[in-house]
């Protein structure tokens, strides 16, 4: 198993991805002997802890905005077609009255 | 995220305004914060939010349930917050770091810093899974790919962040 192999397997398993039996196996044989791999392993998760801990900027409170949109949007009729009925004159007979 | 009551995403699909208002109150935040992590941007995180809730309003009838409500509605703020980028020719500037405090103000900037030497292809991914939770099939219906190609972006994400990070070490 090389470093990119190693490193995709570690990326996927870091997040919640099944490995099979055997994938999981030569991913932990790698790491044994591989300092790279496992800096990468510690790495991806430095960097999730920072992702996942950020300071989450002030959400604001649009409900009655979107609410007052989607109300407005309700009222429009659904087709922006006029449908005109025509008026037809009554159907007459072809055939000659006997 | 948790999914919708199953009662009140029905009566929202029939045109209940007070169920729809529901779906609203649910994933109003959420939405905003995956628009603002798109658009860095507050104004335009307000606009991407408004239009998500309007174009959901207008094609819930259709959502068959083919993926998870949640992945259906981030699919549609990403396309309207694409669509605003693109409207307003907007560059986001990502150099400046969120205001706040960390246990470790340093890492903050360097996450930053390092989201910033990532393609916008690579970044929306790691997003969508590390800071929103997603898994890779709900990424994969949000952004329109698949699992296989998603998992290659989260790893070479992270491969380019750390390398970034690492010149960031060395520069020091």
């Amino acid at each position: 198993m090389n470093h990119e192999q190693a490193e995709r397997l570690l990326s996927a398993r870091i997040d919640g991805e099944r490995l099979s039996t055997r994938a999981s196996a030569s991913l932990e044989q790698h790491l044994a002997t591989c300092a790279e791999c496992r800096a990468f392993e510690r790495g991806a998760y430095r960097l999730r802890e920072a992702a996942r801990f950020q300071v989450a900027p002030a959400v604001p409170d649009l409900v009655d905005q979107i609410m007052s949109a989607v109300g407005a949007e309700s009222e429009r009729p659904r087709s922006g077609l006029r449908v005109v009925r025509l008026a037809r004159p009554p159907r007459r007979s072809i055939l000659p009255r006997l | 995220m948790n999914d919708p009551d199953p009662r009140t995403l029905t009566r929202a699909r029939e045109g209940d305004l007070g169920a729809f208002e529901d779906l609203v109150r649910q994933y109003q935040a959420d939405v905003w914060r995956f628009a603002y992590h798109f658009t860095r941007d507050r104004s335009l995180a307000d606009d991407v939010t408004q239009e998500a809730f309007l174009r959901a309003f207008r094609f819930l009838r259709g959502f068959r349930g083919d993926s998870k409500f949640t992945s259906w509605l981030f699919r549609i703020a990403r396309n309207c917050a694409m669509d605003q980028i693109k409207a307003r020719n907007v560059y986001v500037e990502r150099v400046t770091p969120i205001a706040g405090t960390t246990t470790d103000p340093q890492a903050r900037v360097e996450l930053h810093a390092a989201l910033d030497a990532v393609s916008a292809e690579h970044r929306d991914p790691f997003m969508l899974v590390e800071v929103f939770g997603l898994s890779y099939q709900e990424a994969a219906d949000v952004l329109g790919v698949r699992v296989g190609t998603i998992k290659s972006r989260m790893h070479r994400a992270r491969r380019a962040m750390m390398d970034a990070l690492a010149v960031e070490e060395e520069a020091r």
